[in-house]
């Protein structure tokens, strides 16, 4: 299981990546990807949408299996990835880099107490 | 406190594991959901064969003077026209006149009968079956030493036939033999749940292994029960607690070519006669989606601004390239209509086709 140092995760299997102009790139795992199995399908949000802490914001689908998404952090979806979306098996392929799913700008209040450090997420695993 | 009883494993976990199989809880068994992929395993099988344990289903013999006629008694199908060396499918009704299993009886002589049932349902079945069968009729049940496999797909008699000393190629669908494999007695029949043609092979669980490796040996891919699901959806044939439950009647499953009622009395009968004195409101079809969005079990079906059904199994189709679902609806909808499937509270645009979505390649004729 790949799990860089560099980012945060939550407990339903996302990672998030603090950019340098303060928005969060958001993707699933490497684990959630591997127990998925053959990503086939991507829904994702409007960007302009704002998403609550607990709110699902979307899916990655498998053959059998739904995979809802979550962020753990409020914010307002920024940017999404189209190439994800086009061409689902990026997100197996790339799930830390090409397969991102949604950048967020995170709200003032928001709460990051949700998140674990790769430490913890890979021994939530292990 | 829940106590959860343990769950069973077939005699060919080991192989699976051996294999890359993905583990699962299913029907109180530790079963193989997938290996390489279900769209690869779904492949394998259309174009080359497939490998599926389905030891978890359950297998009876059931034996005695009279024993056809004492499941016709039961079974809605007509079985006192299945000769020795065939095979038949059937459900099994509730008093109601609802289905309690499809089942698959193999006539293995005159007074012999194999039938097999849903692995979640096994339990349920051998009651009902001890219950309903007389006395002089033996059922015994083969869970202490069951092991079924399935081969699937156009390469199955070409990698099977050097394992059996029975002629395959004589075989027919639902033609069924007592044969040698491995040197070893079982049953040996051509047919199978994927559309597909391929043999099931019913026999002891100490020689599954070894039939195992040696037809992977010569080029079949292990499949895991992801892929057998597609297939059958694939195929339009229904599965047990999704479009067959106890409060559906066979005519709202879209399985009354199943009754004979015109046979005799049978268990479930005066029920299933009461209700067909006015026409189900409700039928089985088959959708496909028009846009990437999947359908899945339990999703509502919308139609004029109405919610008027429900998805009863639904998945992307690797074969066709498409989504597709079954699905409860009015009878009126009918092949060719719109309808809308409700996911994540968005409606989703779908028509409804005719079934089956892949068309059959069983071999029905030699």
């Amino acid at each position: 299981m790949n799990t860089p140092p560099d980012l945060f995760y939550t407990s339903s299997d996302e990672w998030l990546r603090r950019e340098s102009d303060g928005t969060l790139t958001v993707g699933i795992t490497d684990y959630a990807q591997h127990e998925l199995g053959e990503i086939v399908y991507v829904e994702l949000p409007e960007t302009g949408q704002k998403l609550g802490a607990d709110a699902m914001f979307g899916v990655v689908e498998s053959v059998k299996a739904v995979g809802e998404l979550h962020c753990a952090v409020s914010g307002e979806v920024v940017e999404i990835n189209a190439a994800a979306t086009d061409n689902p098996a990026i997100v197996n392929e790339s799930p830390y880099e090409d397969g991102w799913l949604i950048k967020i700008r995170p709200d003032a209040e928001a709460d990051f107490s949700g998140l674990m450090d790769a430490a913890a997420y890979a021994a939530l695993h292990a | 406190m829940t106590v959860e009883s343990p769950l069973r494993h077939t005699a060919l976990l080991a192989s699976h594991l051996e294999s890359g199989g993905k583990i699962v809880p299913f029907a109180g068994w530790e079963m193989p959901v997938q290996y390489a992929g279900v769209k690869a395993e779904t492949f394998a099988v259309r174009r080359n064969c497939g490998l599926f344990d389905v030891s978890h289903m359950g297998q009876f013999d059931v034996r005695g003077q009279g024993a056809t006629q004492a499941l016709n008694a039961i079974v809605a199908a007509d079985w006192s026209r299945i000769r020795v060396g065939r095979a038949a499918y059937a459900l099994l009704l509730t008093e109601n006149g609802g289905v309690l299993d499809d089942v698959m009886g193999y006539h293995l002589s005159e007074n012999h009968w194999l039938v097999v049932v849903n692995g979640s349902r096994a339990e349920v079945d051998e009651a009902h079956l001890r219950a309903l069968l007389p006395p002089h009729i033996e059922l015994s049940n083969r869970y202490q030493n069951q092991a079924m496999i399935a081969v699937q797909g156009p390469n199955a008699q070409s990698l099977l036939q050097p394992l059996c000393d029975a002629d395959l190629g004589q075989m027919t669908l639902r033609d069924v033999i007592e044969a040698e494999v491995l040197g070893q007695k079982c049953v040996v029949t051509r047919g199978g749940y994927t559309g597909c043609d391929g043999f099931e092979w019913m026999g002891d669980a100490a020689t599954a292994p070894q039939l195992w490796k040696l037809l992977l040996d010569a080029g079949a891919a292990p499949c895991g029960l992801g892929a057998r699901d597609v297939l059958r959806l694939e195929a339009g044939l229904p599965l047990y607690g999704h479009e067959l439950r106890e409060d559906l009647s066979p005519d709202e499953s879209g399985v009354s070519f199943a009754v004979k009622a015109e046979k005799g009395e049978f268990f479930g009968r005066e029920a299933l006669q009461h209700k067909r004195q006015s026409p189900p409101q409700i039928a089985l079809r088959g959708l496909q989606m028009q846009g990437r969005a999947i359908a899945r079990e339990g999703y509502e079906i919308q139609h004029g601004g109405e919610v008027v059904g429900i998805v009863t199994s639904g998945s992307p189709s690797p074969t066709l390239d498409a989504n597709i679902a079954l699905a409860l609806v009015p009878v009126e909808l009918a092949a060719g209509d719109s309808i809308e499937v409700l996911i994540r509270n968005t409606p989703h645009p779908a028509h409804i086709v005719a079934l089956p979505f892949v068309a059959r390649t069983t071999k029905t004729s030699s």
